[in-house]
């Protein structure tokens, strides 16, 4: 477990980053659905759209296109669409496409990636299952976390506030 | 045939040249250096063989015979194939390793002697050999000794020295399989062999590791570029399982050279009666220096050799002077002939990928009768474009790191 913790330890920067991303939105606009927005689509990147994406290209072969570099503009038009079509359907503002579409394309990156570090280590006992599913989790709960502290720093200011007199 | 092959080997070391000496310069593996060996002239044609990772991908068919010591190889492809003695064949079956260094001949089927190297699975015949990787150089080393003094290692030691070997290694396997060394060490094996390049024409590389010389050389540039990541996995596993500040200079690397022709003298003939007409093994080992060699028409085409140096290594440290030394002065200094061997090297490379992307397995015996070609999909070769990118491999790198449990 301790081990499990080590390694989530060295990924600090980017959970600060989601943090941080997180009370930043409920600074902007408190509204849930935002935040809830953010958080899903980079979820969805790493777990689905990236994943989606290399296997769409290896599996078919045609990674030697655009010279191997193939992998830039299908991840880049698989996160984007994907968003366009669920803005077509949910008729989401301008701010909440840019939410969508950002986290998903940085999630479909970093799901890209992290697929060929998986088939790299699938055939290692090394290779911890758990974790390649918990991280993309503890990424969207990490933009919750910053979301939900600007409540908890305001009522405990508040409470403070009411206490002292 | 073995002071002609000793000879022939003398000849074709006195036309290679030792060039910069690499080491890795953060200070992550003080116990290796990587010494290039590169051909004074280079012929016009490419080699007409590939190497049996690449062949996999293109149709060979690799079946263990339920037999340890055999499996079945089916070669559809219009061209020979080099079975490295350094490759360990893996699949849905026991993992083994070839014995020695052969040539495949093209569109036949033949036999290929193998040493099993994971003792606790079964053997399961008609199952295909799926990949391939490194074999750990101890291991090697063990087949080559027992090679040249016996013609075929006893399956009992070899297992004997994988269990020593893992055991050494810190390496817990169920299976007493070699290649979770590999495994226990890849984040390392791929970290780290960017410092060590493959350069432009090169035809070998003798990797000295803490009080061992490996050499590997091949008759040609090409073969040895497609084999280079595995040659350097194989020789890097060992410094990674025996970490220390220790190396042999470069005076102990150049008195290896001329050992080795002195001890292949006595070299001894491998017995293969589906690979003899296309290619000669020899193994030989004496003086603590181990090698063997595979020559097809009187040309080299293979020879790995390991020496072991007790009490000749000196620390990394007081080596780098002297190293950084020899790489400025080959930068300085290097031979002329180097820039016809570059150039000749990236006609061939050319005309050598041309030969893979054509190769196509045909069809063999009743098939090849009924005029059908093709047996099966042909695969494209694979090409740095064509293999897995990552979109950044820093990113990647951190991925490989958070998913891979430290070992206990």
């Amino acid at each position: 477990m301790s081990n499990f913790s080590r390694r989530l330890h060295a990924a600090r920067l980017l959970f600060f980053t989601c943090f941080a991303s997180g009370f930043a939105i409920a600074v902007w606009n408190p509204h849930p659905r935002y935040v809830l927005t953010a958080a899903v689509a980079i979820v969805a990147g790493m777990l689905l759209l990236g994943p989606y994406t290399a296997a769409t290209i290896y599996s078919l072969r045609i990674q030697r296109l655009f010279a191997g570099y193939l992998r830039w503009p299908a991840c880049i038009l698989l996160a984007l669409s994907v968003v366009y079509l669920l803005n077509y359907q949910l008729h989401w503002s301008r701010p909440q496409f840019l939410l969508a579409a950002l986290p998903a394309l940085i999630g479909a990156v970093m799901g890209h990636d992290a697929t060929l570090a998986v088939l790299e280590l699938r055939n290692s006992p090394r290779l911890d299952s758990w974790m390649v599913l918990f991280f993309p989790l503890f990424v969207g709960i990490a933009i919750l976390a910053g979301y939900s502290s600007l409540g908890f720093f305001s009522g405990t200011y508040q409470f403070v506030a009411a206490v002292l007199g | 045939m073995s002071l002609a092959f000793s000879k022939s080997l003398a000849s074709h070391l006195d036309q290679l040249v030792l060039g910069p000496p690499m080491y890795e310069r953060r200070g992550k593996l003080d116990n290796m250096i990587v010494y290039p060996l590169f051909p004074s002239s280079l012929t016009p044609d490419p080699p007409d063989m590939i190497t049996l990772s690449e062949a996999l991908n293109r149709g060979l068919r690799l079946n263990d015979t339920g037999v340890v010591s055999r499996i079945h190889a089916d070669n559809p492809l219009p061209t020979a194939i080099l079975a490295g003695e350094s490759e360990i064949l893996m699949g849905e079956t026991q993992q083994r390793s070839v014995q020695f260094s052969c040539l495949i001949p093209a569109q036949k089927k033949s036999s290929l002697p193998v040493s099993c190297v994971e003792e606790g699975r079964a053997t399961h015949s008609q199952v295909n050999f799926t990949a391939t990787d490194a074999c750990p150089w101890p291991v090697r080393s063990f087949k080559m000794e027992q090679l040249a003094r016996s013609g075929e290692p006893s399956q009992y030691w070899v297992w004997d020295q994988v269990k020593t070997y893992l055991a050494e290694a810190g390496t817990t396997t169920a299976t007493h399989d070699i290649h979770s060394v590999m495994d226990q060490h890849s984040f390392q094996l791929q970290s780290l062999n960017s410092a060590f390049p493959c350069q432009v024409g090169q035809v070998g590389a003798i990797c000295a590791v803490g009080q061992n010389i490996y050499m590997e050389l091949f008759g040609d540039p090409e073969i040895f570029e497609d084999r280079y990541e595995q040659i350097l996995r194989s020789a890097m596993v060992e410094a990674l399982v025996r970490p220390s500040d220790q190396v042999v200079p470069l005076e102990v690397v150049k008195l290896f050279m001329a050992q080795l022709v002195q001890v292949s003298q006595n070299s001894r003939l491998m017995n293969s009666r589906s690979l003899k007409d296309s290619g000669r093994s020899l193994a030989f080992s004496n003086q603590g220096l181990s090698g063997q060699a595979l020559l097809a028409d009187s040309r080299l085409v293979h020879l790995a050799a390991h020496q072991k140096c007790l009490g000749q290594s000196r620390s990394l440290a007081s080596l780098r002077p002297d190293l950084d030394a020899a790489q400025s002065s080959w930068q300085d200094r290097r031979p002329l002939f180097m820039d016809d061997v570059e150039e000749a090297y990236k006609r061939r490379r050319q005309r050598y990928t041309t030969f893979k992307s054509k190769l196509q397995p045909f069809a063999l015996s009743g098939d090849s009768r009924r005029g059908q070609e093709r047996t099966e999909a042909f695969e494209p070769p694979v090409n740095p474009a064509a293999s897995p990118q990552p979109l950044n491999p820093a990113l990647r790198d951190f991925f490989l790191r958070l998913f891979s449990r430290d070992r206990a």
